[in-house]
């Protein structure tokens, strides 16, 4: 499939299960619920009663995300639909990404019936999201960062650019001239 | 020491305001045209470039708002931190090359002039510099109360100014911003992006030190403390729940690469090879600056459960009330001077992208031309936006209260589905049409003001926004594929080649 569909796809698979989420039943406290004690906090209650029915969409919304993500990195880094040997990389990251993704649900169904302290301080599930899913993607970063000259500018692609700079120019001044 | 907290808070403020100064003195020696005003001339090096689109990204909201989040939420927003990453890179491979080579190729100065280049149409440029200033006015207003009532609370600590009134204190943080915005443009904006970052990297290590030391039993303690209260708090989700996070995590990742204010950054480096050296600069300062956002609000949550602080009125009181109680007096002045810069630096190029919609963009789409004079009416537009914004901040706060809240909050949702498909997208994809563009912003204009108006509460928690981004790339993508595909000039053709 051409990433324009893929992109196009993913979109509309998101938008479904939004609608999809919209219509499943919501318990009282999803959004959480006035903490009894401070008035300017809120607790989230029972996790098992908010969040068992959902966890199965909000994977796959989550999932979905992320394959967006990378969809969207490919489409920025393509070269006439060539993605030049980012293909493997990207491939790669996102696969990593996604397993960290799962591997958070799965921590916080554990979570569920043992809330207790796990890694680093925290509990196993709030530990794979910070040490993790938020440093995971800086593997993109890295990518664009040391694949620059391969993957997204390569020294040829500056200096077909610079070739059109110089043909712009040229003619605009031509232009200018007649004028 | 600590009886002289105030006054050494003060003065920190006042070194910094002085700094900015100095700075916009600096850089009115240094612009000279329009090009210099709006995209410093294209002479930026990667790490001004890398620390000037951190700055952009870390307003107010993020010294403030985020520990307040935390103390209310638990976790929750922990979810719009680490969008960084993702957020970040997808939006450096989207627009980086793309919009530094169009910066060059047809010498734009503007974001609505980059898209009027991509789409060739007016009407796209006007409603991308239309959506553009109402994002804008919110956001600005929002910057400027903010910083306004962080004055007062300071300065109604000491004798002589413990009477001052709130147009007061917005009179005079204005003029400062005002002065080196109005003088120096955007140069004076990024280099005092590169001081107000340093400023903010370096308050968030020393805060978030602070942090662990200010809860019993450190962070141990402090997770302790929030298990034993309620364990959702200090999970994953905090009490905003799954889908809400996600839907956070998904609008400020993909709508990253909709922020006008951050993403015109990337049509004012020198080099093109620079390009790689950017995103990680930026990065790694924002994962810095993180720190504070994620170490007050925990900790003062943790305190307050604990029983050794007194509870919050407002969860916004977390950030100043730890810096007050818990900040050695030197530290909690340098955080305030931070809080200023992240204020300042926000604001400043959202006056930037404001007055360039109102002198460049909206004149030539009505009449084919900018305004005469250019520069100048770049500075008077600009220091009118702060009048303007000013106002608006104060009549908000003394006659609507609904008012900027909810143009602020129309902001990041607003930008994020109005742009991103038509710049995100479109500067990637042939196919893309005016038509698509044109529709993808009124709609997602409508549909995040009816949202934000009307107080619309999505089920399960979702934010508008991320509804109104998906509904916008549906369309915009649903459009293009229906229509016939664009003719684009050659030129134009030959870059989306490279």
């Amino acid at each position: 499939m051409k990433l324009d569909r893929l992109v196009f796809v993913l979109t509309l698979a998101m938008g479904a299960l939004l609608v999809a989420a919209f219509l499943l039943p919501e318990a009282d406290t999803v959004t959480g619920q006035a903490h009894p004690t401070f008035q300017a906090m809120r607790q989230g209650g029972d996790g098992a009663s908010r969040h068992l029915a959902l966890m199965p969409l909000a994977w796959l919304f989550g999932s979905l995300q992320i394959a967006l993500f990378a969809a969207l990195i490919a489409f920025g880094a393509r070269q006439r639909d060539d993605l030049r040997g980012l293909t493997r990389p990207l491939l790669i990251v996102t696969g990593l990404y996604l397993v960290a993704w799962s591997l958070l649900l799965v921590a916080y169904r554990s979570f569920l019936h043992q809330p207790a302290a796990g890694w680093l301080w925290f509990p196993a599930p709030t530990a794979i999201m910070l040490y993790v899913l938020w440093p995971l993607p800086a593997l993109y970063v890295v990518l664009y960062a040391r694949g620059f000259k391969h993957w997204v500018m390569t020294e040829s692609d500056i200096r077909e650019f610079r070739r059109l700079i110089e043909r712009v120019r040229g003619n605009r001044s031509r232009s200018e001239n007649r004028d | 020491m600590e009886a002289y907290r105030y006054p050494i808070i003060l003065a920190c403020v006042l070194l910094y305001l002085l700094l900015c100064v100095g700075v916009g003195i600096w850089a009115l020696r240094r612009t000279r045209s329009a090009s210099d005003f709006f995209v410093a001339g294209r002479q930026l090096g990667f790490m001004v470039t890398g620390l000037a689109m951190f700055s952009s990204t870390l307003s107010g909201f993020g010294f403030v708002g985020g520990p307040g989040l935390v103390y209310a939420m638990g976790m929750s927003s922990i979810w719009i931190v680490i969008t960084a990453p993702p957020g970040m890179a997808v939006s450096t491979y989207l627009l980086t090359k793309r919009l530094r080579m169009l910066a060059e190729l047809r010498d734009t100065i503007s974001l609505p002039d980059a898209v009027a280049a991509r789409y060739g149409s007016e009407s796209t440029r006007l409603l991308s510099a239309v959506a553009i200033l109402l994002g804008v006015m919110g956001y600005l207003a929002t910057q400027i109360l903010a910083m306004a009532l962080v004055m007062q609370s300071l300065l109604q600590h000491t004798a002589a100014f413990a009477g001052i009134s709130l147009p007061a204190c917005v009179a005079v943080s204005c003029a400062v911003l005002v002065f080196y915005s109005v003088a120096g443009g955007v140069i004076a904006g990024v280099y005092t992006d590169v001081l107000q970052g340093a400023i903010m990297i370096f308050a968030s290590i020393l805060v978030f030190v602070a942090a662990l030391a200010a809860v019993d039993g450190g962070a141990t303690g402090a997770v302790t403390a929030l298990l034993h209260d309620d364990p959702e708090s200090i999970g994953p989700w905090g009490s905003l729940g799954i889908m809400g996070c996600l839907s956070w995590y998904f609008l400020f990742t993909v709508g990253g690469a909709g922020q006008p204010h951050i993403i015109t950054k990337n049509m004012m480096f020198k080099r093109l090879e620079d390009a790689p050296k950017i995103l990680p600069v930026a990065l790694g300062a924002y994962t810095f600056s993180a720190l504070l956002w994620i170490g007050i609000g925990l900790a003062m949550r943790a305190v307050v459960i604990q029983g050794t602080h007194p509870a919050l009125a407002a969860a916004d009181q977390a950030a100043p009330e730890f810096l007050q109680t818990y900040a050695n007096p030197l530290l909690a002045g340098v955080v305030f001077a931070a809080l200023f810069a992240a204020i300042m630096s926000t604001a400043d190029a959202f006056l930037n992208i404001g007055a360039a919609a109102l002198v460049h963009d909206i004149p030539i789409a009505l009449r084919g031309r900018p305004a005469r004079h250019e520069l100048w009416w770049a500075r008077t537009a600009t220091a009118m936006l702060a009048a303007v914004a000013a106002s608006f901040a104060l009549y908000s706060y003394f006659v609507n209260d609904r008012l900027v809240a909810l143009l602020g909050a129309f902001g990041w949702g607003t930008f994020a589905a109005a742009l991103v498909p038509v710049v995100g997208i479109g500067f990637n994809w042939k196919r893309a049409t005016p038509l698509a563009a044109n529709t993808a912003i009124v709609v997602s204009l409508v549909l995040n003001l009816v949202i934000e108006v009307f107080n619309v509460s999505l089920p399960q928690g979702i934010h508008g926004g991320t509804l109104a981004l998906l509904v916008s790339l549906a369309l915009f993508f649903g459009i293009s594929f229906a229509s016939p595909a664009p003719q684009l000039d050659p030129d134009i053709e030959a870059l989306m080649d490279i």
